[in-house]
C-alpha cells in the first residue's frame, strides 16, 4: 500500500515551462522560468527549482508526465500526455465546475470545453497567428517601453468608447498603433484599443466552441486584467482564474501522472 | 481628353495622368501621415511631367485606403474595380488579376468586357503582403529592394515554416543565428510571399494572361516563385505599382 504518491508534471510550451509537484492531491512546489535554447535542459532546471523548494529528493517521485509544445523534450518523463488533456484535467482541480477553459500562452491559444471530470469534449486552438496571444503583448509593450503587467491596468484606465484599430493583425494593430502615438493620442488610449482589438480574435476562436459556465481563464494572458475583463464583459460572465494561472498544464500533468501510477500499481498487484 | 488616378496606398500614393492612349506620367510618394498632403505632392509632380495644368485635367479618379479623403474633386472607385479597369486597359487580353499591396491583397477574374467574375481578399493578415517583405527586410539588414537581388545568389533551399509574420521573424532571426546564409533566408521569404499569393489564386477559377501587379510585383524572385507554383505565365508590367491609379483614371474617364 502506497500512503503518499508523489508525482511531478513538467509543461515545456514555447516560450516558458512550469513544473508542479503533486503530493497526493495538494501541490507540494512549483516553478516557472523561461524556456531556453535547449529544451531538454530547461525541461530539468524546471524539476529542479520546484524540487529545491521541497525536503524531497528526486527519487521520491513515483511518477513524471510531460506536457506542452516541448513535451518530447521531457526526456526522463515516463509519459507525455497533450497539453490539451492537461489543461482540462488542471482546470478541473482548481474549479470542478469548469466546462470552458481558455488558455493564453506565449505562442498559441486554446479554447476547450471538459466534464465534470476535467476530460476534453471539444477544443479549437490558434497556434498560427500571433494575435491573442502572449507575443502580441510582448510586441506592444516592447514598442511603448513598458512591462507586460502594465498594459492590462493601463489599458482599463481608459471609460469612454475607445478608436477601432481596422484589424487583429499584431503588425498592423502595431503600426496603427504607432501612428495613433504621432498623432498625440494618450497611450492609455491606445493600448485600450489594442487590446480591444487583440480580445477580439481571442472571441473569435472561444466562439467556435460552447461557452458553458464556468469559464476558467489560464495561461500568462489570463494575468492581464485587460483583457480579462474585455473577454468577461464581452460574454457576459465570470472568469474563473487559479492563483498561477500558468501552472495549469502542469499541474493537470502531475494529476494525470498520479492515475497512471495507481493505475500501473493496480495492473502489477493483479 | 486627360484625366488622373491616385492610388492612396497603406505605403505609397501613386498619381497619373493618362490620355486616351497611354500613361503620359506618374509619381509615386509615401503615404505619410496626412493623406491630402501626400495627394497633393504626387499630384503635382505628375503633373509637372507631363507638362500640363491641373485644369487641363477633365476628371480625376481616386482610390485605395486614403482614396476618400484625398481633398480633390474627384470621384472615388474601389480598388477591386480599379485593377480591373487599369489590368485591362494594359493588357486587353488579361483575363486573371493578383494585386499585392502593403497590407493588402487579391485576386480576381475578369470577362472580356473587364467585369469582374470571381473575386477574393485578404486585408486581415500581413504574411503575404508587402507589410511582411518589410519585416524581413528589416531583420536581414537590407533594404526591400534588395531582397530579390540576395534571393538570386542563394544556393541551398530554406523554409520559412510559420506563416505569421511575427512568428517568422522569429523563426528568421533563429535561422541568422544558427548560421544560415542570408542570401538563403532571403529567397525563403520570396517563396513564403508567393505561397500566399498561389494560395489565393487557387481560390479561384483562373484563366490566362494572369497579370500580376502591386509594389511587390516588382519582386522578380516572387513573380517567378509564384510562376512556378501555379504552373503557369505570369506578366508583370513595367510599373507594377501604377495599374490601379491607372485603373481609377479610366474608371472616371468612361464613368
Amino acid at each position: 500500500m502506497i500512503d503518499e504518491i508523489i508525482t511531478a508534471g513538467i509543461d515545456i510550451g514555447s516560450s516558458s515551462a512550469q513544473a508542479v509537484i503533486l503530493k497526493n492531491n495538494s501541490i507540494l512546489s512549483f516553478s516557472n522560468m523561461n524556456v531556453g535554447v535547449d529544451k531538454k535542459e530547461t525541461a530539468a532546471n524546471a524539476l529542479n527549482k520546484a524540487l529545491e523548494k521541497t525536503n524531497i529528493s528526486r527519487d521520491d517521485i513515483k511518477f513524471i508526465v510531460g506536457t506542452g509544445y516541448g513535451r518530447y523534450q521531457v526526456s526522463f518523463a515516463n509519459k507525455n500526455v497533450t497539453e490539451i488533456t492537461c489543461h482540462a484535467r488542471g482546470a478541473n482541480y482548481f474549479f470542478p465546475g469548469a466546462r470552458t477553459v481558455l488558455d493564453m500562452g506565449g505562442q498559441d491559444c486554446k479554447a476547450m470545453n471538459c466534464d465534470e471530470e476535467g476530460r476534453v469534449t471539444a477544443f479549437v486552438m490558434n497556434e498560427k497567428c500571433a494575435a491573442g496571444t502572449g507575443r502580441s503583448m510582448e510586441v506592444i509593450a516592447r514598442l511603448f517601453g513598458i512591462s507586460l503587467e502594465d498594459i492590462g491596468p493601463m489599458s482599463l484606465e481608459v471609460q469612454e468608447k475607445t478608436p477601432q484599430l481596422g484589424s487583429s493583425c499584431v503588425v498592423f494593430a502595431k503600426s496603427e498603433a504607432l501612428r495613433m502615438i504621432r498623432n498625440g493620442i494618450p497611450r492609455n488610449i491606445v493600448l485600450a484599443a489594442y487590446c480591444d482589438a487583440l480580445v477580439h480574435r481571442i472571441l473569435q476562436l472561444i466562439n467556435r466552441i460552447e461557452i458553458k459556465e464556468e469559464l476558467v481563464i489560464s495561461g500568462g494572458i489570463a494575468k492581464n486584467t485587460g483583457v480579462v475583463k474585455r473577454i468577461e464583459k464581452s460574454l457576459g460572465i465570470q472568469a474563473h482564474i487559479c492563483f498561477e494561472p500558468q501552472i495549469v498544464g502542469a499541474l493537470g500533468a502531475a494529476i494525470i501522472a498520479k492515475k497512471m501510477f495507481q493505475e500501473n500499481n493496480e495492473k502489477s498487484e493483479k | 481628353m486627360l484625366s488622373a488616378g491616385i492610388d492612396v496606398g497603406a505605403e505609397t500614393t501613386k498619381a497619373v495622368v493618362v490620355d486616351d492612349r497611354r500613361v503620359l506620367a506618374f509619381s509615386v510618394v509615401p503615404s505619410g501621415w496626412e493623406t491630402p498632403s501626400s495627394v497633393r505632392t504626387a499630384f503635382n509632380q505628375a503633373l509637372k511631367e507631363a507638362g500640363v495644368e491641373e485644369k487641363s485635367i477633365t476628371y480625376i479618379g481616386t482610390t485605395g485606403m486614403g482614396g476618400k479623403n484625398t481633398g480633390l474633386e474627384a470621384q472615388y472607385f474601389t480598388d477591386s474595380i480599379c485593377n480591373a479597369k487599369g489590368a485591362l486597359w494594359s493588357f486587353p487580353k488579361a483575363r486573371t488579376v493578383i494585386d499585392i499591396g502593403a497590407e493588402q491583397s487579391q485576386a480576381m477574374t475578369l470577362d472580356g468586357e473587364g467585369r469582374i467574375v470571381q473575386y477574393t481578399r485578404n486585408d486581415q493578415c500581413a504574411a503575404g503582403a508587402g507589410a511582411f517583405l518589410t519585416e524581413m527586410a528589416s531583420i536581414l539588414e537590407l533594404n526591400i529592394g534588395d531582397i530579390s537581388r540576395a534571393a538570386l545568389l542563394s544556393r541551398n533551399k530554406t523554409t520559412i515554416n510559420s506563416t505569421c509574420t511575427i512568428f517568422a521573424e522569429s523563426e528568421v532571426i533563429s535561422l541568422i543565428n544558427e548560421g544560415s546564409d542570408k542570401n538563403d533566408v532571403a529567397r525563403a521569404v520570396c517563396d513564403a510571399v508567393a505561397l500566399k499569393a498561389a494560395g489565393l489564386l487557387q481560390e479561384l477559377k483562373i484563366e490566362k494572361e494572369i497579370i500580376f501587379i502591386g509594389g511587390v510585383a516588382q519582386n522578380a524572385v516572387i513573380a517567378d516563385s509564384l510562376k512556378s507554383g501555379i504552373g503557369q505565365e505570369i506578366i508583370v508590367p513595367q510599373e507594377p505599382r501604377l495599374i490601379t491609379a491607372i485603373g481609377a483614371a479610366r474608371a472616371a474617364l468612361t464613368k
